[in-house]
């Protein structure tokens, strides 16, 4: 499947994107804020997912990028060049909308001629390179077709090869896999990875599909509120999140509340509520004696029964009360004396579903460095 | 469309019980009652005889060939020809802009000016050609081929606004925003975008306004002179001391011309609007 190697033009363009740079950017609707100044450094040819729930600013971020928004503070800058009051049509970026906004009175090759036309770029420079970016999306069968014509991946396809073939400065996307299907969206995506990796443009992608930013991009701005909670690598992202918040948003979490009881020594004590039990775990930055926390563990570092007894950190004892069947992986819900812990097993049916009913006393354990602990 | 529908209901056996047959009568006689007089004007024009009459007393085309002929309907025809046009092309021109920004623009008092350029709808044109024919008077302009426009702008524009509003409040912002990002500004976006999208509600706010002013009389009565009297007002005068024939024939002239128009239009632009209309 990779033709890179038949389209030499469209392959002479790896070269490596854009830095964006976006400093202390802030931007009110009304009294709202939709953006508190937030700060984000995009390397070249990096793929950055902007992953939050609706209303966190992430698409208001984004069009201030494209200048369909106009911040009301802050700087955005592209490789260093300032550009926060340039205007849309002279910032050289290309973008994909969640809703494709193809040009409905124009074919798919005029559709994506259009950016080369407004640049100037006429003859056969022009017809090369529509060509190359038509190949590029697959999409060569379909060029002399209306976009009322096309499936929705194909139309999303064509608005692709539309914002590719001006060679912007950075791609930015809005949800655009929103509007397809599972299996459509899976294979979009991983298309849509090979052909940034190999074109080597830096893109900006706003999603609120955690699983989508967690696979595709190279790093993750977790937002919420008009801020970026946290901007890292998706396994850190995962696996070390900075704020309860991506805890939380991201994956599932248990989540319990409890008490520093004693700092010493690099070691802190922590007592869970509604128990007496207590854990030694590195002492966190910041923390004192007598703090509320938060502390979370992910279900899947969460062992129950006969596994349970062999980890010795965290053990409790519990009683099941639901198991929900899932394909792959059977969450289990055990209620414990600090609460309900949900552990999510992988292929428990081998091990007898007698043993995972509801109303069986079972002890539930987990490690103390899956515990992740957070300030109330 | 609705007799069609009904015999389908009919032939699915459900209720052949006279209700489907009753709304079919029903629906003939609705039409004949609305095509039937325009229809016997038109044959009646074809008469050979002195006087209108129906069924026609012989075939001729003579009274086509006198009002043809004959200065007297000639160039109010003309008249009216060219005032229709120009009053479309300038509501046009006023509407087109004005429905831009009132659909995508964000300024206080938008609902006003929106309520403001459709209020002609709703104003009996009588009134609002006494009040065009004072004010024309007053600043000298009395009887002028340009008062007589500016009340057939006012007249049309509502018409042209309202078709402009729909099509165009049903358009993807992100299209033009996608035309805008691609390199386009405003005006190029504007006119490689917006306007071949909204062309289908352009083409029938045209058309409205068009059969607007062909067909006006109240305010073309009061605001035109022997020079710029237009059809509808020079049938009116010719009816009063007249009852032949002519009229039928000027009047199926008229109603020809409005037909051509509109399958002339259909031909040029409605095959290409059907082929994306589905989006």
């Amino acid at each position: 499947m990779d033709q890179s190697s038949k389209f030499p033009v469209t392959a002479s363009r790896s070269t490596a994107g854009a830095v964006v740079d976006i400093r202390a950017l802030r931007h009110n609707f009304g009294a709202v804020s939709a953006l508190r100044a937030v700060d984000l450094s995009i390397q070249a040819g990096e793929f950055v997912a902007l992953l939050g729930p609706s209303g966190c600013g992430k698409t208001t971020l984004l069009r201030c990028i494209a200048g369909l928004v106009l911040p009301t503070g802050g700087e955005i800058l592209i490789d260093g060049q300032p550009i926060t009051h340039t205007p849309v049509h002279k910032r050289d970026l290309g973008m994909v909308f969640q809703s494709y906004a193809l040009f409905p009175h124009m074919t798919v090759s005029d559709n994506v001629q259009f950016g080369l036309k407004m640049h100037g770029v006429r003859g056969g420079v022009a017809d090369r390179r529509i060509a190359d970016a038509l190949a590029l999306v697959q999409m060569t069968d379909y060029q002399s077709r209306y976009p009322a014509q096309l499936s929705g991946g194909q139309r999303q396809r064509v608005a692709l090869a539309r914002a590719l073939v001006t060679q912007p400065k950075a791609l930015l996307l809005d949800e655009p896999f929103g509007a397809l299907d599972a299996k459509l969206r899976e294979s979009m995506q991983i298309e849509l990875r090979r052909l940034q990796k190999r074109l080597g443009v830096t893109t900006i992608f706003v999603t609120h599909d955690q699983q989508e930013a967690l696979t595709m991009a190279d790093r993750v701005a977790v937002m919420h509120d008009g801020r970026v909670e946290q901007f890292d690598a998706p396994a850190k992202i995962y696996n070390a999140p900075s704020t309860p918040f991506v805890a939380d948003f991201i994956g599932q979490t248990n989540r319990f509340g409890g008490t520093i009881q004693s700092i010493a020594n690099g070691r802190m004590n922590l007592r869970f509520d509604g128990g007496e039990h207590a854990v030694d775990v590195p002492a966190a930055h910041g923390m004192a004696g007598g703090d509320r926390v938060i502390a979370m563990v992910r279900p899947e570092c969460v062992r129950v029964g006969v596994e349970a007894t062999a980890q010795k950190d965290v053990t409790l004892p519990g009683t099941i009360t639901d198991t929900v069947f899932a394909g792959e992986k059977v969450s289990v819900y055990v209620q414990t004396s600090i609460g309900v812990v949900v552990a999510s097993l992988l292929n428990p049916t081998r091990q007898g579903s007698g043993a995972m009913a509801a109303g069986t006393d079972v002890p539930v354990s987990w490690r103390k460095d899956d515990l992740l602990i957070f300030h109330h | 469309m609705v007799a069609i529908e009904v015999t389908n209901r009919s032939d699915g056996r459900a209720a052949l019980t006279g209700l489907p047959r009753l709304l079919v009568v029903y629906t003939i006689a609705i039409s004949v009652f609305l095509i039937a007089p325009v229809l016997i004007v038109m044959i009646a024009a074809f008469t050979s005889g002195d006087f209108i009459m129906f069924p026609p007393g012989g075939f001729s085309l003579r009274w086509f060939d006198q009002v043809l002929s004959d200065p007297q309907f000639i160039v109010p025809l003309w008249n009216s020809v060219r005032l229709g046009i120009a009053a479309t092309i300038i509501s046009g021109l006023l509407a087109i802009p004005a429905a831009l920004s009132l659909v995508r623009g964000v300024f206080p008092g938008r609902r006003w000016v929106e309520t403001f350029l459709l209020a002609p709808l709703s104003l009996p044109t009588i009134i609002l050609a006494i009040g065009l024919l004072f004010f024309a008077s007053r600043i000298g302009l009395s009887n002028s081929f340009i008062s007589l426009l500016a009340g057939h702008v006012i007249i049309t524009v509502p018409y042209m606004l309202r078709t402009v509003l729909g099509v165009y409040a049903g358009v993807n912002r992100e299209v033009e925003e996608a035309a805008r990002v691609l390199g386009a500004d405003r005006w190029r976006t504007a006119w490689y975008v917006t306007l071949p999208i909204i062309r289908p509600g352009v083409l029938a706010g045209a058309i409205f306004a068009f059969l607007m002013s062909f067909d006006e009389v109240a305010v073309a009565l009061l605001l035109t002179n022997s020079d710029t009297t237009t059809l509808p007002v020079s049938i009116l005068s010719y009816l009063v001391y007249n009852y032949d024939p002519a009229v039928a024939a000027i009047s199926t002239i008229q109603i020809v011309i409005v037909i051509v128009a509109l399958l002339l239009l259909e031909r040029l632009f409605g095959i290409r609007h059907l082929m994306f209309a589905s989006q």
